[in-house]
């Protein structure tokens, strides 16, 4: 039986979900303004509660995309 | 730099890229042309799943830390053939030979009394799931046979079982009526069709939200979850199948989740990874941020955790046979019902 290979991409699910942790609060700014309007989402309705979030997110991760 | 990048993912996400297309991206319009179909050049049933990626998902998946991670995620299938095991046990018959369709390693076949039943034959896809568990694991006497559940009757016999059972397999079968037919054909008259499938409500939480995200993040959205099938239509499709005395019911399995992330990981652990034929491959992480902030805004708990319903779908038909009881024509009741009620 082979050995699985590395989980590259559960390290990257892993660091993706501590870092969504640890920004709870501009996630859920986030997700209210998704909530306010969702029955006719534009693209970039939330795009201010996203950047916000996201550099949450970055900063949690040191790591930029 | 960035904003052109994302101007031009916006052109091209809602417009399936098909060779046919009159028109460059940058025209105002494009010229009407005949819908591409997924599945150009073929004939057949519509293919909806890539069958060759999800033998290889369920084989991955099996094969991960020597199947130690997919045990850990058997929760649901479990849950289920508990559930399918006492209506198996409601049925006062000896059984010859049962195939367990698409069985995985076994959820359902491992709690099979052997007293009632003589011998199971497992089929699935996937070689590694088939295999994952060892055969002391099960007290009836098992076959196991890779194959695709597609091609049933390419190695099973006609009028070959007793019965026939399947858990939660069959919602990756691309032609269901005429995979049913096919386990009508080798079931033997009088023999019984036992199955659960998910139904359409399935993961609908994680659906509404990558829909949700993948329209604010990107403007259009994509085949994330597949198409699964409704509760009424399965009636229909067991009554054209030519089953008799049907039944069918629905339950909801609800599961609580830590995060949406958690949830992701297991559903890969089991092998039901995203194998929709024209998936995207690549989920940007912005979406997946905030799918999973919108998970939560729109379905979490006040526990702070964030549910998962899987619906599943339970079906039993009988293949006819002349000493079945049958239904009385229209028409020939003495007793009006309205004495009795």
């Amino acid at each position: 039986m082979s050995a699985s290979p590395p989980p590259t991409g559960r390290i990257l699910v892993r660091k993706l979900a501590d870092a969504t942790n640890s920004c709870a609060l501009p996630a859920k700014a986030y997700g209210t303004c998704i909530l306010g309007t969702y029955k006719d989402v534009a693209r970039h309705a939330c795009a201010a509660e996203f950047s916000a979030f996201k550099r949450c997110v970055q900063a949690a991760m040191k790591k930029k995309w | 730099m960035n904003g052109l990048l994302h101007s031009l993912h916006r052109r091209v996400l809602p417009l399936p890229s098909h060779p046919g297309r009159i028109c460059s991206p940058w025209s105002a319009r494009c010229l009407a042309t005949p819908s591409g179909s997924i599945n150009p050049g073929t004939v057949g049933p519509f293919q909806v799943f890539d069958r060759r990626a999800k033998r290889l998902q369920k084989d991955r998946a099996a094969r991960a830390e020597n199947g130690d991670q997919s045990r850990l995620v058997d929760y649901v299938r479990n849950e289920v053939a508990d559930v399918m095991i006492e209506r198996l046990q409601d049925i006062k018959r000896q059984f010859g030979n049962v195939l367990d369709l698409g069985s995985g390693p076994g959820h359902l076949t491992k709690l099979i009394d052997p007293e009632m039943v003589s011998k199971v034959t497992m089929v699935d896809l996937s070689h590694h799931t088939l295999h994952r568990d060892p055969k002391d694991e099960f007290e009836v006497q098992v076959e196991r046979q890779q194959m695709d559940e597609e091609q049933l009757m390419s190695s099973i016999l006609r009028d070959s079982q007793d019965a026939v059972v399947s858990c939660l397999s069959m919602h990756w079968i691309n032609d269901l009526p005429g995979m049913l037919v096919q386990i009508r054909e080798v079931l033997k008259p009088d023999g019984v069709f036992l199955g659960a499938l998910f139904g359409g409500e399935t993961l609908f939480e994680l659906r509404s939200s990558l829909q949700l995200a993948e329209m604010e993040r990107e403007g259009g959205i994509s085949p994330r979850i597949s198409p699964m099938t409704q509760t009424q239509d399965m009636s229909n499709l067991m009554g054209r199948a030519g089953f008799s005395l049907l039944t069918v019911d629905i339950d909801e399995v609800k599961i609580s989740y830590p995060s949406m992330w958690e949830l992701l990981e297991d559903l890969k652990a089991m092998g039901e990874s995203n194998a929709v034929i024209g998936r995207r491959h690549f989920i940007p992480r912005d979406t997946l941020i905030a799918a999973s902030a919108i998970y939560e805004a729109l379905h979490g708990a006040e526990d702070g955790t964030v549910p998962a319903t899987f619906q599943v779908i339970y079906v039993i038909g009988w293949k006819p046979s002349p000493t079945q009881p049958k239904a009385l024509d229209r028409g020939t009741g003495k007793t009006n019902l309205r004495d009795i009620l």
